[in-house]
Order: C-alpha cells, then structure tokens, then sequence
C-alpha cells in the first residue's frame, strides 16, 4: 500500500486521507512531514475525529496550524 | 505540473481496514478502542493479553460491551500502532468505527454475536458461524463501506438470550425435520435513525446450515447496495426492509440463492443463562454478574486465574455485559473463589441490567448511565424488587437498548432556570423476545425526582398494577 503526496505548488505538498478513521489521518501525516521537510504540507480530511486532533498534536509538537472547513471536509495547513 | 511523490506504508498496511480507534469526548478520554470478540469467546491466556494492553494504554480499565466486545478508553493515537500490533499478534480485530463520518458511508460489520452457551448446553454451535463470519468480512474491501454499521448475532439455545431482534440481521437457530438451520430475523435496529427504532422481523423461511455463510453474505451485500447512501439516518439496514417489505427483501434474496423453505415462525422464545445450569458434557456454566460491564485489568486477571483453576480456562462474554464460565465442575468452589473479587448476588436485576458508557462519549452529565444504573439497583434492593431487567441509555441512540427493558431510561439534556441539565425519559413494558418496545411512562425527570419516581413506579409494578403513561 502506498501514501500518495500532491506536490501543489512550490514548498507545498497535499496529502490526502479522506476516508480513514483514526488513528490513520494522524499517522499518514506524520509519514508524510518526514517526506516533505520543510515544505508545507496540506491534509485533506473528511473525519470529525482527526480535525479535531491533528492540530492538537502537531501544536503540541511545535508545528504551526491551519485548519479550514471546505464543502464536506477539512484542510489542514501544516508547517514549522 | 503537479508531481506525486509516494510513500510505501509498509507495515502499517495490514493494519488499515482492520484497526481503528473510536472517538470519546468526555473523562480526558479522546479515543476508545473496541476490541471484537467473536462470539464472545475468549482464553485465559488472551484475557491476560488484554489486562496488560489495558493497564499500559487504558488506566487498566475494561468494559464488557453489549456486543460481546471489550472497550479500552483512554487510548492515545501515538500508542495506537503498537496496540495493533499486539492486537494482531493474538488474532484480534477492532470495529472501524466510521461513524464518525457525517455521511452514510464506511460503515462496517460489527462483532458478531451468539449465545454464550454455543455447543456447551446443546450441540448446536452457531457460534462457528459467528467466527467464520468474522474471520470473513474482518479487512474484506467489498464490505468496508457499507451504507452505515451492520449488526448480526446467533442464537442456538431454543430461546432468545442475546437480543436477537436488536440486530439487522438475527439467525434463530432451531431443528425442523432432523435438519438444523435458522429462522432470519431482518431490520432491527432501536437507535434514533429512520424510519424509527423497531425490532426485527421475521423473514419466515428455514435457511439450512450449509447455506448460512451465503444467507448472510447475501444479506450484507443487499445493504451495502441498497440501503441509501442520502444520509446516514436514512442509511441502517432497517430502513430498507421497512421501504422494501419483507416479501421483496426475500425475492430479492433467493434471486441470489435460490427458493428458501417457507416457514411460520414470527417470534423467539425469551431465554438467559442466569446463574448456573448443566452442560451436555456433564460439567456446568456459571454466569457472573457484572454491573454495567465494568472491570479493572487486576479483575479480569484474577477471572483468568478462576477460569483456568475451575473449569478448562474458556470464558464466554455476555450481551448483558457479564462473564460466563464454562466447563466447571465444582459451581460452589468457584462462587467461593470468585468472592474474594466479586459480590455474588442472585436475580435477574444483577443479571440482565445494563447502562452504555456515556460518560465517556461526552453525550451525558452526571449523572452518567453506568452511575445511574448502579444507583437504581440500590432503590431496587431496598425495596425488594430482584426480578426486573433495567437499560440505561445516555442518549437516543440507545446504545442500552431501552426501549426492550422491564424499564428503560435514556437520557436527555434539558433547560432548567436556564442551566442545562441532566434528565432521563423512563420508559417500561420492552420485551424484546416478545418483540414488543417499551412505552414511554414519564418524560424529563432530572435530580431527586427521577429517583422518586423510580421508586413510585417500583410501587406499581410490585402491586402487580399496570405502570401507565404520566406526563
């Protein structure tokens, strides 16, 4: 199985996990910070759970982040 | 250009489809884990697996669910991986939990169920079909995405002692002309979703043993692709068989697999497996009552230490949340040892009574169901009543089953001098073996009152009066 990344624009990746439940979301993000560097990495999910914890998480972990409700799901804009 | 990079998931592959963790809101809990016991049978040797999963991830608490599973709270997402992990070393699933989505979607077989007596106080063991079952849809693709959760459950004793007409599809086992086989039970479901709660119904047909997995397959996949996908309270099985009617849903089903024998069979017999009783071999069972499901990882060590010094180390989990021994010979030594841990009581109140765990899915304040329950077996006690069954809900989506109960209470937020506040609706008359729900006997009773209340309706029903509905 494999993790698919979007590279957006320059420095900016997208990752999305719409259509998993935790604890997925949370750790197909972390895989793909390590991937990513420094760059920016936006996560697409659609689980009330997971855009209720990521941020709590990644801030814990120094990360700055966004989060935006878009149609029936979450963008998550995550960098340091 | 956009450029795709990708990353191998490697090991965390086999997890996905199998694993998930649940939401909690409330007692600092943020995750639950529900752990699928197949049938509800498990050893000594994985019980222990799982008082040590509890003590190192879970504040060493353990539920016994309603569904034969064992939930774990106070699971943290980083400790989620390594739980799986261990998880899959003994051979255990969890339920996917999709209903944490707002759409009809990702919903998944849950544990499946079956009499805990399965092949102990007869031969006829459904819960191979509970196991087989599992084993085939726990990770299958073609059956993660159904339209909302599906409940199936097994019983083979001659009675019903699981709530079998609570589930989507329940499987009344029974013997027709030296031939076993089961009586399909369809569309129950007694949550808050449309067209409303109800009991299942029977499809009035004898499926023969060797065309179970099929039935139940087919079934499944009749809700996977026609149950609507318009909304999630539209999305449980039951209101399809409630549009379709039970004569489509059967035409539909033996388009598939061919003419079922018909048969005139609409209601189970009530059973339960109370107490103690004789097993086909000559040993016995004995049924411990566990209030609320609630226990401690050191409690479900010491059971496993019990299970293995009386009997042959096999545990059966109840759908009343309690724990039932098999293979014992001596019932009297076990009951002495299992004092030392466990207040022995007798009565189909300490037996039969359950309350969800609301008070860690955040839908109740205190007081919480599992705190209400114990409380309202204490006004029992007092006043002498042992022989009444009570469920106790947070909420409408009656995760306790209320609405099947002597008396069923569920909860509600409501407005009082403009606070918010902790009620219950008393429902009484549920009987789910005479598929009959209870009726709703007095609404939004919160504080003193709702314990006034109660112990008024005690009164009633132990005048042997009829409880009416009051306002």
């Amino acid at each position: 199985m494999e993790l698919k990344l979007k590279q957006k624009d320059d420095g900016v990746y997208e990752l999305d996990v719409k259509g998993n439940t935790c604890p997925y979301p949370q750790i197909l993000t972390e895989l793909a910070l390590k991937k990513v560097g420094g760059a920016v990495l936006e996560v697409l999910t659609d689980n009330p759970p997971s855009a209720r914890d990521l941020p709590l998480v990644l801030k814990r972990r120094g990360y700055k982040v966004e989060k935006k409700k878009e149609k029936d799901y979450w963008r998550i804009r995550i960098w340091k | 250009m956009t450029e795709i990079v990708t990353i191998d998931l490697g090991e965390i592959s086999r997890f996905i489809g199998r694993y998930s963790l649940g939401r909690d809101n409330g007692f600092d809990s943020l995750h639950f884990l529900r752990i699928k016991i197949p049938a509800g049978q498990i050893d000594s040797e994985k019980l222990r697996k799982i008082a040590e999963l509890s003590r190192k991830y879970g504040r060493g608490y353990v539920e016994i669910t309603d569904r034969q599973d064992i939930q774990l709270h106070w699971i943290r997402s980083e400790d989620a991986l390594d739980l799986f992990e261990r998880l899959y070393e003994i051979g255990y699933y969890t339920d996917m939990c999709g209903q944490g989505f707002s759409k009809a979607c990702f919903g998944d077989v849950r544990n499946i169920t079956a009499c805990p007596l399965s092949g102990k106080i007869n031969d006829f063991d459904v819960a191979i079909y509970a196991k087989h079952l599992t084993s085939y849809f726990t990770g299958n693709k073609d059956f993660l995405d159904l339209p909302r959760k599906f409940k199936i459950g097994f019983a083979g004793c001659g009675g019903d002692c699981l709530r079998l007409t609570i589930n989507d599809l329940g499987m009344f086992g029974i013997e027709r002309e030296a031939e076993r086989g089961f009586v399909p039970f369809v569309g129950g479901s007694v949550g808050a979703s449309q067209p409303e709660p109800m009991l299942a119904k029977s499809l009035c047909i004898f499926v023969p043993e060797k065309k179970v997995f099929e039935f139940v397959k087919t079934v499944v996949e009749i809700h996977r692709d026609y149950s609507s996908r318009e909304n999630k309270a539209k999305a449980r099985f039951k209101n399809l068989v409630t549009q379709w009617g039970i004569e489509k849903l059967r035409e539909k089903i033996e388009e598939k697999l061919g003419v079922f024998d018909r048969i005139t069979f609409e209601k189970p017999e009530y059973s339960d497996h109370n107490g103690y009783g004789l097993q086909i071999d000559g040993l016995y069972y004995y049924t411990l009552p566990v209030w609320g499901g609630t226990l401690s990882s050191e409690k479900i060590e010491f059971v496993a230490d019990m299970a293995e010094k009386h009997g042959s180390g096999e545990i059966r989990l109840t759908t009343d949340q309690n724990i039932t021994f098999v293979d014992i010979a001596d019932i009297e030594r076990l009951k002495k040892d299992l004092e030392r841990q466990f207040e022995i009581k007798e009565g189909k109140l300490y037996f039969s009574s359950i309350a969800c765990t609301s008070k860690f899915c955040g839908k109740t304040r205190s007081l919480h169901a599992k705190d209400l329950l114990k409380k309202l077996i204490e006004i029992c006690e007092r006043k002498g009543m042992k022989d009444l069954r009570i469920h106790v809900s947070g909420c409408r989506n009656s995760c306790a089953c209320h609405q099947v109960a002597d008396i069923g209470l569920v909860g509600k937020i409501v407005k009082v001098d403009g606070k918010m506040v902790q009620a219950y609706d008393i429902y009484v008359g549920g009987d789910f073996a005479k598929l009959k729900m209870g009726r709703v006997y007095m609404k939004d009773l919160y504080g003193e009152r709702l314990f006034s209340e109660f112990e008024r309706l005690l009164e009633v029903i132990g005048n042997g009066a009829k409880a009416e509905a009051k306002g």
